[in-house]
């Protein structure tokens, strides 16, 4: 027997606040917020009548709602053209920065610069503008970030679209040192950019190094005691998976680690094209 | 848990388990209805959601693909300079600025020739063709590797489409040699009708950058318009067809 109307109407009112904010921290304004919250209800209310209470909350199911409106939404977003006249600025410094992003940092005698270039200025159409500068500002950080290299070199093998299970079978028994020079050359098949040997370089520098030099959190230090003492181009990434527990697990944990990192560095450098193009989403709200 | 925390405020570590859905159900409920209400924390959400959305998008595969827009945006800016005709610099121009490095259709294509082999390969690039293109490119004969004396065949590589429903084909013809050309022939242009620009770019085997536009000419005494790039040095080449749209 169908329920009433009015529970429906209450458990609208009960998950009100939460779709909104819901929906806020997606888009990028409060005033396309509430807008797609109205596509999100009208939605619910029109197939209201398949809600069924046994196979989950409303919330979930509202959340679905929600979900395909916002895929709708970006949709519809990319594929529009950008309007001329808003874009002049856009163009000429993405331009701008596309051109730095072939010169390294040494090239243009300034060590203050980063790597990646000059900040954008994303519009509206920026679902499907990411600049080139923007992706090698990630591949920066993560090459010279703080984590273990062995967790970094997982995580590169992430980005040319390993699993966990084929790196656990197919790399565990190769030396870093050597997982890093094909990393770098698988690399730049599929993305030929000029700086993209500087980039790798911190990582590359480290092969060389023990990495008790290199590890200084005492909880790291005693899970990977020992391999402390070991050159670490020559360590292999089985020396540091844990001897209890699916390997595929850590090797998840690693990318985890080097993702988390490199976001909060992004944030707290404030800086760089893709904080800036975080912090105009930031503005619009 | 902290005073923030009690608040409803959430940490940058929390809003990454947040949008990766790791936050226990309670959890997630609090903060939503939180971002409902607090500025502070949406604008470091959005901060984190964009950045999630970009990191989860980023693969090797993707980095050579915006490289590869970025690439053909400083062609077409840089093709808009050069070229005298005031009417293609406008064309230019709202490609450039309307399309942000997407074309209609891309092609990559690539001539060899050597002592013992010439041969010429072509591909579709989705990763440079705008969204609702309708233009798409199916190969017709496709060169392969080869040894020894090239034969015509081997020395070609064609593809072609329609240009929209109803509308001409579309169809193009690299042949490698010492001096190669790229053909773009388009069948039964309406009188009227407006013929893409054609850009051509890329670097040649010993290094030189290759910059050229044409646009599809009506021919004397035919029912097709052609665009010629000749003297073409052995290279690798991405071909970009204006897009179609008004």
């Amino acid at each position: 027997m169908p329920e009433p109307l009015s529970t429906h109407t209450e458990r609208i009112a009960a998950c009100q606040q939460r779709l909104l904010g819901f929906l806020r921290v997606r888009v990028k304004d409060n005033a396309a917020a509430q807008d797609l919250a109205q596509e999100t209800w009208a939605e619910v209310w029109e197939h209201v009548e398949t809600y069924d209470p046994e196979r989950g909350s409303f919330w979930t199911f509202t959340k679905i709602w929600a979900e395909f409106v916002l895929r709708r939404h970006w949709e519809e977003a990319r594929r529009q053209p950008i309007p001329i006249g808003e874009t002049t600025d856009l163009f000429r410094d993405a331009h701008r920065e596309s051109a730095d992003a072939d010169l390294p940092a040494a090239a243009t005698g300034d060590s203050d610069r980063p790597l990646w270039g000059t900040a954008s200025r994303p519009t509206a159409s920026e679902q499907w503008i990411d600049t080139a500068a923007g992706l090698l500002e990630l591949l920066c950080r993560a090459a010279s970030c703080t984590r273990p290299p062995h967790e970094v070199v997982a995580f590169g093998f992430n980005r040319l679209d390993w699993t966990p299970r084929e790196i656990v079978h197919e790399l565990a028994g190769s030396v870093l040192k050597d997982l890093t020079a094909r990393l770098e050359t698988e690399y730049a098949a599929l993305a030929p950019l000029p700086t993209l040997h500087v980039a790798f370089c911190p990582l590359r520098s480290k092969m060389s190094s023990r990495l008790g030099d290199l590890v200084r959190d005492p909880r790291t230090r005693r899970v990977y005691a020992n391999v402390l003492e070991h050159t670490i181009g020559e360590t292999t990434l089985r020396e540091y998976l844990p001897a209890d527990g699916r390997p595929e697990d850590a090797i998840v944990r690693w990318w985890d680690s080097v993702k988390r990192e490199v976001i909060k560095e992004i944030l707290a450098a404030g800086r760089g094209p893709l904080f800036e193009r975080a912090h105009w989403k930031m503005r619009q709200g | 848990m902290t005073p923030d925390q009690e608040l409803g405020h959430a940490t940058p570590d929390e809003l990454l388990d947040y949008f990766e859905a790791k936050l226990p159900d309670e959890r997630e409920r609090v903060i939503e209805e939180h971002l409902a209400v607090c500025n502070a924390c949406t604008q470091t959400a959005r901060q984190v959601f964009s950045l999630h959305e970009v990191w989860n998008r980023w693969t090797a595969r993707a980095h050579g693909e915006v490289y590869a827009r970025d690439r053909l945006r400083a062609a077409i800016a840089q093709a808009e300079q050069q070229t005298t005709n005031p009417l293609w610099r406008e064309r230019l121009r709202a490609w450039r600025l309307r399309w942000a490095g997407r074309a209609e259709a891309a092609l990559r294509l690539a001539t060899e020739t050597s002592a013992e082999v010439s041969r010429a390969a072509a591909e579709t690039l989705d990763a440079l063709t705008r969204p609702g293109s309708v233009l798409v490119f199916a190969p017709v004969r496709q060169a392969g590797p080869v040894r020894g004396e090239a034969t015509e065949q081997q020395r070609s590589a064609v593809l072609s489409t329609t240009l929209r429903p109803g509308h001409p084909r579309a169809r193009v013809v690299v042949e490698a040699g010492q001096s190669g050309t790229v053909t773009v022939r388009v069948d039964e242009v309406r009188p009227g009708e407006t013929a893409p620009l054609v850009l051509l770019s890329g670097m040649t085997a010993t290094r030189t950058a290759v910059l050229q536009v044409k646009e599809v000419e009506p021919q004397p005494g035919v029912a097709y318009a052609i665009a010629r790039f000749d003297d073409l040095p052995p290279g690798e080449y991405v071909l970009a067809f204006e897009p179609l749209e008004s």
